[in-house]
């Protein structure tokens, strides 16, 4: 009721009942306990010995280079994600975006015959379009995101099926030597999974971005308030734009990922993965109004989300309770961020 | 006498309407369609095309009035899914009548439906977020609980049942008598009830809403639990007419729901739309659907189609939106 009335206020009248300067933010290890970084990485340690005590194959090298890869293919679409939804946006199309991608790298490498790097370099560029579109729509046109892209995950997964005779999927065979397409998911560097220095990389320049660069710092501090952006005079288009671009791009590099790791091109490949990406970006702290994004938050989301399916997938629990317990994770980590804010009418 | 510049204001308004462009392309379907198949106009494939369009039409229903409250819904299909199962749950397995089960179902789609509305409006989280988040819980429960199989449906001809699937009344299938009632009920209590004109106000806006007294909290749950119940409903008739409940009962119901209704012109601001728009929205993607079919056109290119078709149903209402204003202005 209140935010109607201020709204006809005078603006001296508004600055004189704004509240006294707050104290300086905290810096150091003050600073650290008001992020939510600490209380992820307690959750982490907790899930690791909880996994480690009953699934005895949890703790093993093996398992945890798989951990490691599934990790990151999340983990690259989800940075890219964080800039999304700090604008106040949502992708529901970067699963869909994976699985077209998949199809065509296998049908160029396979049905064309071409060759590894321009079979890799055609696939990014399908995710790089898709995001494109997606930008176009939502920034440029300025259709509500999600519907935008539940428009462009149905065309980009029903084209992933017309892909596939049938629609099937297309296995790439391994009659055929491909040292560079194979390394991308399967290769190890200094006994570190490709992917995941893959994601490492780009999880640094997005954070570098957030942090570093004035564009991005900017809109971390406006996010998706049209308010605040016009008194800034930022453009949040042009921003969203570029989110959308780049995490079309960035599916299309997991959708290279995933082909080179499951040898294959899938249509139905990356299932609901959405959720999954997005559980983890709000697990780490980001909000939908903008203001408030972390990629390290959003790196430990990633590991939570990981470590969770894969314990429970080593314990023998089945996709469907995985997908139930994703999605509660979901909603208490929405709940706990809204309690801790003190904004829900209890 | 209505005088010609009245008359022109008539036509203007009808013109600027959503409805006419859904009409104009109906009616532009149909008279292709018979002319592209010869059995596209015959009785039976017209009572086939009403038949296909009613559990749609009945999500789209809650669809609706969710987005004029200015909310959204996205856990449809897992209202469906868990309807459905608990339907075949409650008949087979418990061996109870078929209107304890029916009623179960709708009172499930409720319940979940008063989950989403509880967590969106009481906790304020953003509705995409929750819905998102009971839409992977209740795939799961759903899932879960039917172990991922058909769980058949035993309902003899002639019983409660078999009459929601297969039935017919004064030569309409019971069905689409289902769904005429519901959007008769809605565009009756949207148009002239107090609760419906509410309904206008908290989405048109809902600040002002509130400073008039109006409780916005209230009117969005409500929203969020008549949506479960007419996806309960929709679950009903879909089990009916399969005689089988299963987790993959609502595959597909989101994205024609949402795409019936934005192409109705309903605003997804809130506030602005109607019942009989959603309906002939609806029918107009059940003709599409329907002669595709007949001209063999593959599922795969349908799906493409469908997602052009949102974007252009959204490209449309923006159009719509600057033409709108344009001649406020002059």
């Amino acid at each position: 009721m209140s935010d109607g009335i201020v709204a006809f206020e005078p603006v001296a009248a508004q600055q004189e009942s704004c509240p006294p300067m707050e104290e300086p933010r905290p810096r150091g290890w003050v600073a650290w306990t008001e992020t939510p970084i600490i209380g992820l990485l307690l959750i982490l340690i907790a899930l690791f010995l909880v996994f480690s005590l009953t699934a005895p194959t949890f703790l093993t090298f093996r398992n945890m280079a798989i951990l490691a890869g599934s990790i990151s293919m999340i983990g690259i679409v989800a940075a890219a994600m964080t800039l999304v939804i700090i604008g106040g946006n949502l992708d529901l199309s970067v699963a869909a975006t994976i699985a077209l991608t998949s199809m065509v790298v296998a049908n160029l490498l396979v049905g064309l015959q071409w060759g590894e790097l321009a079979s890799v370099g055609a696939g990014i560029l399908v995710g790089l379009i898709v995001g494109v579109l997606n930008g176009l729509l939502v920034a440029r046109l300025g259709i509500n995101s999600v519907i935008a892209t539940l428009a462009t995950y149905s065309i980009a997964r029903w084209g992933a099926y017309l892909l596939g005779t049938k629609g099937r999927s297309i296995p790439l065979g391994y009659a055929e030597e491909r040292p560079f397409f194979d390394s991308i998911g399967q290769g190890n560097l200094f006994g570190v999974p490709v992917p995941f220095l893959i994601m490492v990389v780009i999880l640094t320049a997005i954070w570098f971005f957030l942090a570093h660069t004035r564009f991005g710092r900017e809109f971390l501090a406006v996010g998706g308030n049209p308010l605040a952006a016009l008194l800034t005079g930022i453009s949040v288009r042009r921003y969203t734009f570029f989110a959308f671009t780049l995490t079309g791009l960035c599916s299309g590099i997991c959708g290279v990922i995933f082909a080179s790791r499951l040898a294959g091109g899938y249509p139905g490949g990356a299932m609901g993965w959405e959720l999954d990406i997005i559980t983890a970006v709000f697990l780490g702290g980001t909000s939908l109004t903008g203001g408030q994004g972390s990629i390290l938050g959003t790196f430990l989301g990633v590991v939570i989300i990981g470590t969770l399916r894969n314990g429970m997938a080593l314990l023998g629990i089945d996709i469907t309770a995985q997908n139930i317990a994703t999605g509660s994770v979901l909603l208490l980590a929405m709940l706990y961020d809204r309690l801790r804010r003190g904004g829900a009418e209890l | 006498m209505v005088g010609a510049k009245a008359r022109r204001q008539i036509w203007v308004s009808i013109r600027d309407s959503s409805a006419f462009g859904v009409f104009t392309a109906l009616l532009i379907l149909f008279v292709l369609f018979s002319i592209l198949h010869p059995s596209f106009l015959t009785p039976r494939n017209l009572w086939n095309l009403a038949i296909s369009i009613s559990t749609l039409g009945l999500t789209a229903a809650g669809v609706t009035l969710i987005l004029l409250v200015g909310m959204l819904d996205v856990s449809t299909e897992a209202i469906l899914a868990t309807s459905s199962v608990v339907l075949a749950f409650l008949m087979t397995t418990m061996g109870q009548p078929a209107v304890v089960a029916i009623i179960g179902a709708i009172a499930t789609g409720c319940g979940i439906g008063a989950i989403n509305g509880l967590i969106s409006v009481r906790f304020k989280i953003n509705p995409i977020i929750t819905t998102l988040a009971t839409l992977a819980i209740f795939t799961g429960v759903a899932q879960f609980a039917s172990g991922m199989k058909q769980i058949p449906i035993d309902a003899p001809k002639g019983s409660l049942l078999w009459t929601f699937g297969f039935g017919s009344l004064f030569g309409i299938p019971v069905q689409v008598l289902v769904v005429l009632f519901v959007y008769i009920l809605l565009w009756f209590v949207l148009q002239y009830t107090r609760f419906g004109r509410n309904v206008y106000a908290v989405g048109g806006n809902p600040q002002s809403a509130n400073l008039l007294g109006l409780s916005v909290a209230k009117y969005r749950f409500l929203a969020f639990v008549i949506m479960g119940a007419a996806a309960g409903t929709a679950s009903v008739l879909i089990s009916a007419r399969a005689l089988n409940g299963w987790a993959g009962a609502g595959q597909g119901y989101l994205f024609g729901a949402i795409t019936a209704v934005v192409l109705g012109g309903t605003s997804l601001a809130g506030g602005r739309g109607g019942a009989w728009q959603t309906l002939l929205a609806v029918l107009l993607l059940g003709t599409l659907t329907n002669g595709l079919n007949l001209l063999q056109v593959h599922p795969y290119w349908q799906g493409v189609a469908s997602g052009v078709l949102l974007l252009l149903a959204m490209a449309a209402e923006l159009l719509r939106n600057r033409y709108m204003r344009l001649r406020t202005e002059e």
